[in-house]
């Protein structure tokens, strides 16, 4: 019997699986986003402040057709900020995979409960963004997209790459130098608003400070 | 392994059988493949009950005034007959007619729009609508969560007795699918155990010649969305389908009810205006509104004379399902008084 015991920590890391562990940093042009914190915005004299950063990561492995994973971060919540996934090689989406959002009910950070589904339709919000615009008068004015959509033309779900480093950077100054909350403070139903939102959401992760 | 251990295993192979038996839903042999997944939502007599103690708790609303059974009874075929629209907390009125339920595991879309995709996930609609229940799943959750008997019901359900939105939504799926009313005479016939008087089966010549293309049997609805060419209603303005899809073609589109159970289940159309069957045939015959732009079935007007829309009427009438409507495993659980002890 000893030989084998011997052996197991060899045969360990082969019988395992490889963790990665995926974490996300939102930040304005190089300053960490923190909730109550007020941030320049592209018109001059304005500024705003996030309330509510949630969104869907979805975790595609290599040679899988579907979204295997679903993770809710949460940028108020220091424990939805990471995560770890079992697979070495697979593709980040923005979004929820089409085939789940007509799935039924699910638990865990799909469950309804947790605020991310559309009451009064069919779908998941991919992406909800709340907060206030300030501008150089001192009036304050809310913004609120929550952005979704899965079918059709209008399909919100968006591919994002990830380096090695496991660390995703949405730059949120460049959302909001697209999108302007005076014009268009909300876009809460799929469409074509909510399908441009969400490919600004996409660029945040490319776009450095 | 010896025979003890083999009569231990053998035990609790059996009790896990006994616990846990899995629910056997008849499907009717006339009725098309079920489309609701049931492997993602396995039938299970307990979440059946749960599914059951839910749908008429009013602790689901706001202010714990209102349950779905309260515009879904289950002696008007879990609609609300004589109410044109539905009544939600705080006698707030809402914007359409509460509709029929049953045979939904057949249904591709629910409400009268089609907003959403999935039996589960529909009942957050009434749950958070403010004109309905006015809560939210999370409040329900919460609020379940703090009643031991409910803690206990959802264990013998799922295994624990912790409460989640997925777990409420899906015990609430699994009662409704119970609801399956395929014990009309229309069904007897179908089965070789009764047959059409002939005026009946005048009537039905007729509807398969001009209603069953669109309330196509053996559900007697194909559950698309079509506009019937109800003139709009200047009050409520309501687009129907266009208000999810943000089409203009969609507009004045409502999901096409089943006909079955039509004598519980009256008032009739999206907005409960027609009181009687014969006010909704007088609406094909004469009544149909180019300014609703009707789907192609209906741009010609039905052409019916007196005799044939009582023909009509009288087949309509063999698809009422009273076995179903006063199935007592439907009705409302005495026990659920126990719950409210509190």
């Amino acid at each position: 019997m000893k030989l084998p015991l011997l052996l197991l920590p060899f045969l360990f890391p082969f019988c395992s699986h490889a963790q990665q562990q995926i974490s996300v940093q939102p930040h304005w042009n190089g300053a960490v986003l923190d909730s109550g914190n007020w941030f320049p915005a592209a018109v001059p004299g304005d500024s705003i402040r996030i309330d509510v950063l949630r969104f869907y990561l979805g975790i595609q492995p290599s040679g899988a057709a579907e979204i295997t994973e679903q993770h809710l971060v949460d940028f108020t919540r220091s424990d939805r900020m990471s995560f770890f996934t079992p697979h070495d090689r697979f593709r980040v989406l923005l979004g929820v995979d089409s085939l789940i959002q007509v799935s039924g009910a699910a638990g865990g950070d799909l469950d309804p409960t947790l605020g991310m589904y559309w009451t009064w339709q069919s779908g998941y919000i991919h992406l909800k963004l709340e907060g206030l615009l300030r501008t150089a008068d001192g009036a304050e004015m809310p913004f609120n997209y929550h952005i979704g959509g899965f079918e059709g033309k209008h399909n919100t779900l968006q591919s994002i790459s990830i380096d090695s480093s496991g660390i995703l950077k949405p730059n949120l100054a460049y959302l909001f130098s697209v999108l302007n909350p005076h014009e268009q403070p909300v876009v809460m139903s799929p469409g074509a608003k909510a399908l441009l939102i969400s490919q600004y959401w996409k660029d945040c992760f490319t776009t450095k400070p | 392994m010896n025979i003890r251990q083999r009569l231990v295993i053998a035990f609790l192979l059996a009790s896990a059988f006994v616990l846990y038996p899995n629910y056997d839903l008849t499907l009717p042999a006339h009725f098309p493949a079920l489309k609701y997944p049931l492997k993602q939502n396995p039938l299970h007599p307990e979440a059946i009950q749960l599914g059951r103690l839910l749908f008429y708790d009013p602790m689901l609303s706001a202010d714990s005034s209102t349950s779905c059974a309260s515009c879904h009874s289950s002696y008007n075929a879990f609609a609300h007959t004589d109410h044109k629209l539905s009544h939600g907390i705080g006698d707030r009125v809402g914007n359409r007619n509460a509709p029929a339920l049953f045979n939904l595991g057949w249904q591709p879309l629910f409400m009268w729009d089609g907003a959403h995709r999935s039996l589960d996930m529909q009942a957050l609609a009434p749950i958070s609508h403010p004109k309905e229940l006015g809560f939210s799943i999370a409040g329900v959750v919460q609020r379940l969560q703090g009643n031991p008997q409910y803690r206990s019901q959802f264990s013998r359900a799922f295994g624990d007795s912790i409460v989640t939105g997925e777990k409420v939504l899906k015990a609430l799926a699994q009662f409704q699918l119970t609801l399956i009313s395929a014990g009309s005479k229309y069904d007897k016939v179908k089965q070789g155990q009764a047959a059409f008087t002939a005026q009946e089966a005048k009537g039905y010549k007729l509807f398969l010649e001009h209603c069953n293309s669109c309330h196509a049997e053996p559900l007697f609805s194909n559950y698309r969305l079509a506009s019937n060419g109800l003139p709009p209603d200047s009050l409520l303005q309501d687009s129907g389908r266009m208000g999810v899809t943000r089409r203009a073609e969609d507009r004045y589109r409502f999901k096409t009810p089943s006909l079955r159970n039509l004598s519980y289940t009256f008032p009739y159309m999206h907005d409960g205006r027609f009181q009687t069957l014969s006010a909704v045939l007088n609406h094909y015959s004469s009544g149909i509104s180019e300014a609703a732009k009707p789907d192609h079935p209906l741009r010609v007007p039905l052409h019916l004379s007196g005799a044939e829309k009582v023909e009509l009427i009288s087949f309509l009438r063999t698809l009422n399902d009273s076995a179903f409507v006063f199935n007592k495993a439907h009705a409302f659980p005495m026990e659920l008084k126990t719950y409210w002890k509190r």
